[in-house]
């Protein structure tokens, strides 16, 4: 099957708490799913206390952002990244599809009977994995992440393992916050940078200072537009009409 | 979701108008949970798998019915959806399976040295089907491998991280994860799984918790060489994580004359056994022998 060359873009911000510094992460995150990027969270909880207050905002940021949310400890970091970006990728398709069904025939996937939908679903689950992916992640590196950041950087570079055996194109970003100044972020691994540079990158992380989520929402953004900019881009979605009829 | 499905109440399937009702719940995974039920109609009891992942659901749903043919593989039935209120819910109808899962088996009771090699060997006797179709087991773990009281068999309940080979596996447990080990990428390849059988055998036969965030795989390593595992044994499992060098077919091979040692000297300490309690009653009787005729003298003697 012939796939089209589409993009998905994605921001995932890793945090373990909330935002105090500069404007509004939820607006930040609104914004960007106006621009077609979808922005999902990751909350690191503490294996010992439960505060489970602060975390609202992890909620509200994913779900202005069109994405998904997930609470994890540090350890399964790694593992809870790679499943939400998947999530995002399937979740992106599925819609898209259904709004193409919609048009088409006037249905979506859940009004077929179980039968036809998999057929089609069938399709979606196997484009997900090849599809091309343009995806920043946003690190916490706030003063409180300072006993966690030893993991964190051990799950970013696990993760690119995993992502290296991704059958469709993948552009990966990592993004610090805040960077020197207490307002800025501190880009760690540019979408084409060699990956071999990633792991001194990573140990330039210096956890400190507050959490300026909306700049580095907004950092996000600027970063996937500019690069797509410069990419010959080509967006159109996938050929449903051979399983629409 | 917890919410919504409530104890006793009764669901109708939206296409094949089946009608169950809710006994228990029998626990949760990944995005799912799962419920015993009972069908209205023949009271029969069933698993029911509900998500709202229609995706992922889905793909567990073909591949079921692709490896049916599979003894070590549950039963699916059937697929539909639910309503309540405006939100869909997908689900799927399992053969429920009256037992404990091998990690909480494990837990309870110590299995035997032969009991935990011809799990291996059931297991493998499964991937070889999974391999020769094309696909990957991916998240095999012990959670996921049901022990069935009644029948004495052993069900995968769980085709959550099966994937085609040459793609990338999907779903992972560290514990059981060859990448986070160190020991090879998470590349859908027979190694890939012969990798995460190994660590189950780990983990049944030398009886300790595998942390890959808090250990590196030279201290499982030590843990293997310290036990009291056959050398053999230790060796096979040392190069399986370190290389994965053997084939599925060779591994099984190994594991089968480990386990037909393991027969043999079961046989022999009954054996063993047996002689022990033929010589003690010899013994036993000869001393009644000599009792009795001591016994007779004494009378003998006192007539």
């Amino acid at each position: 099957m012939e796939m089209e060359r589409g993009m998905i873009k994605e921001i995932i911000l890793v945090t373990d708490g909330q935002s105090n510094i500069g404007g509004n992460p939820v607006e930040a995150a609104r914004k960007a799913f106006r621009k077609n990027i979808t922005v999902s969270t990751i909350g690191i909880i503490d294996q010992k206390e439960q505060r489970e207050e602060p975390f609202q905002e992890v909620v509200n940021i994913a779900n202005a952002g069109g994405g998904h949310y997930e609470y994890t400890y540090i350890d399964n970091l790694s593992q809870t990244i790679h499943s939400i970006s998947h999530k995002t990728v399937t979740s992106t398709i599925q819609e898209a599809v259904n709004k193409q069904l919609k048009e088409l025939i006037g249905n979506d996937l859940n009004q077929m009977p179980p039968d036809s939908r998999s057929k089609i679903l069938n399709y979606i689950d196997h484009y997900s994995d090849e599809v091309s992916l343009c995806c920043c992640i946003l690190l916490d590196c706030s003063g409180s992440m300072s006993t966690k950041i030893q993991s964190a950087r051990h799950a970013i570079l696990d993760m690119l393992d995993s992502f290296k055996n991704r059958k469709g194109e993948i552009k990966l970003a990592v993004v610090a916050f805040p960077g020197e100044q207490v307002d800025t972020c501190k880009l760690l691994h540019h979408f084409d940078d060699e990956l071999s540079q990633m792991e001194r990158n990573l140990y330039q992380m210096k956890p400190k200072g507050g959490t300026p989520t909306a700049t580095a929402i907004e950092y996000a953004i600027k970063l996937i537009e500019e690069y797509r900019r410069n990419e010959k881009s080509n967006d159109e979605m996938i050929p449903l009409d051979e399983y629409a009829g | 979701m917890q919410e919504a499905l409530g104890i006793s109440e009764v669901v109708t399937g939206k296409w094949n108008k089946n009608q169950y009702r809710i006994l228990k719940r029998l626990g949760a995974g990944g995005t799912a949970e799962v419920f015993l039920v009972e069908r209205e109609k023949d009271k029969q009891t069933f698993a029911m798998k509900v998500s709202q992942d229609n995706l992922s659901l889905n793909r567990e749903y073909q591949l079921l019915r692709k490896f049916h043919f599979i003894e070590f593989v549950v039963n699916v039935h059937e697929m539909d959806d639910f309503h309540i209120g405006n939100e869909v819910f997908h689900y799927l109808l399992l053969d429920y399976i009256d037992g404990d899962d091998l990690k909480s088996y494990v837990e309870k009771v110590k299995l035997k040295m032969i009991t935990i090699l011809g799990i291996i060997l059931i297991i493998l006797k499964g991937l070889e089907e999974f391999h020769r179709a094309g696909y990957i087991l991916g998240d095999l773990k012990l959670e996921n491998i049901m022990f069935d009281r009644e029948k004495k068999q052993i069900k995968l309940i769980d085709l959550g991280g099966v994937v085609e080979k040459t793609g990338t596996i999907k779903e992972y447990t560290p514990a059981y994860d060859r990448a986070t080990w160190k020991c090879g990428t998470r590349k859908a390849e027979e190694s890939y799984d012969l990798f995460t059988l190994t660590m189950i055998l780990v983990k049944l036969a030398v009886g300790e918790n595998l942390n890959p965030h808090k250990e590196r795989k030279e201290d499982v390593f030590f843990k293997v060489q310290a036990s009291d595992l056959r050398e053999e044994l230790k060796k096979l499992i040392i190069d399986m994580m370190k290389t994965q060098q053997y084939s599925r077919r060779e591994f099984a091979k190994e594991i089968n004359e480990l386990y037909n040692k393991e027969k043999h000297s079961l046989i022999e300490q009954r054996l063993l056994k047996r002689d022990s309690i033929i010589n003690n009653l010899f013994k036993v009787s000869l001393g009644l022998l000599i009792l009795t005729t001591c016994f007779l003298l004494v009378t003998k003697g006192l007539s």
